[in-house]
């Protein structure tokens, strides 16, 4: 069954908490939720193992290839979502 | 013989919890576990944020992350519960449905990558118990914490799985690994992560804050999970009650950190002195006989 039939009363989410703007953003810029400062590379090199983790924080490529794939989506927009600018229902009714 | 997987660390564990990488990375070669990291495996991508806001974005970098998997020529081992749910669901949304499956490798196409379907999904709790073996664990435990109370966090998405096996499973683990667990009573209760991502103040409040009471009223020595976002929520949850006098002072340990002393690797080996939460209490008295 689609969502649709599955949950016949559930609202369209329209507008997100301002709170997913960041995360949405760091995804998307660097693959990854959390950001990966200074403080960060030197714990890990403290506790003996590379700076930078073996994903898309060490991968150009890997953040290519995301956001080639998210700009196909709706997810771009999300991020950039401004409140200020966005004059519509508040509740997304 | 070992076997091996494609290791999917995630978001939190690298940036935020790399203890709970370093642990791993020790117990795995007594374990017979051959981890292969997964270069470019990106966020899985968070489902209470990215599932929520985009159906299809979640869907094509879950697909992504599992084509990277298969050309590596590995099933996948999740060591966070979200990512494995976000993973496992993914791969039973293609496997289930035909169209679905089409139009994602229509995307993935474009990055020269395909899924098959090959690869498959498993828990850091599944390879041990189902792959590993419990009976083999228990021969590499060197040492056991029969004066360490331990809270489980077992984290909502455990219990998502088949007859909640992932939850008898981590029962098995930490059986096994000899420490005594403490019974405080809101085992089940939800630590609020997804609610701090809306509001850390109103997840505090919600959830983080009954559950800390509850087991600091049980005496527990640390809290366990093999949940990077439980351990994350109810760190910051401890930092945020201490601006406002209410201290708890429970060190948050990933189930692999346990693994790992019970394996015989030391407290600094597995960077359990550099916790935002003090453990120095937890380290004393394993160094003075917490076995």
């Amino acid at each position: 069954m689609s969502d649709e039939e599955l949950y016949p009363w559930r609202k369209k989410v329209k507008l997100l908490p301002s709170s997913f703007k960041d995360p949405i953003s760091n995804i998307i810029h660097t693959g990854h939720v959390p950001k990966l400062v200074g403080t960060r590379e030197k714990l890990r090199e403290s506790l003996g193992i590379n700076r930078k983790p073996p994903t898309a924080y060490d991968s150009e490529q890997a953040k290519e290839e995301l956001q080639k794939l998210v700009k196909r989506t709706d997810l771009f927009a999300k991020a950039t979502w401004n409140p200020r600018e966005d004059q519509s229902d508040p509740q997304g009714e | 013989m070992s076997k091996s997987y494609a290791l999917f660390l995630g978001c939190y564990i690298p940036a935020l919890q790399p203890f709970a990488e370093v642990s791993l990375r020790h117990i795995a070669p007594p374990l017979k576990l051959d981890l292969k990291d997964m270069e470019g495996a990106t966020c899985c991508p968070v489902p209470e944020i990215v599932r929520l806001a985009d159906h299809d974005a979640w869907l094509y970098v879950s697909a992504r992350n599992l084509a990277l998997a298969e050309s590596l020529g590995y099933d996948i081992m999740a060591v966070c519960n979200g990512c494995w749910e976000t993973l496992h669901d993914t791969r039973t949304a293609l496997m289930n449905d035909a169209t679905k499956l089409k139009e994602v490798n229509s995307k993935l196409k474009l990055l020269g990558r395909k899924y098959a379907g090959k690869s498959e999904v498993k828990h850091f709790l599944e390879v041990i118990v189902e792959d590993v073996g419990i009976d083999r664990l228990k021969t590499v435990v060197k040492r056991r914490f029969p004066k360490i109370t331990v809270g489980v966090q077992y984290g909502c998405k455990l219990f998502k799985s088949p007859d909640e096996k992932l939850v008898s499973y981590f029962d098995s683990i930490i059986q096994a690994l000899g420490v005594k667990v403490a019974n405080y009573g809101a085992e089940r209760l939800c630590c609020g992560f997804p609610l701090s991502l809306y509001s850390l103040d109103d997840a505090t409040e919600e959830r983080s804050k009954f559950k800390l009471e509850q087991m600091q009223a049980a005496n527990v020595d640390c809290m366990v999970t093999a949940c990077p976002g439980c351990y994350d929520v109810l760190e910051k949850a401890q930092l945020l009650l201490k601006r406002q006098n209410i201290r708890f002072k429970i060190p948050m340990l990933n189930l692999t950190e346990l693994m790992a002393l019970s394996l015989g690797f030391s407290p600094q080996e597995i960077g359990l002195d550099k916790h935002r939460i003090k453990t120095d209490a937890l380290i004393a008295k394993i160094s003075n006989g917490g076995d």
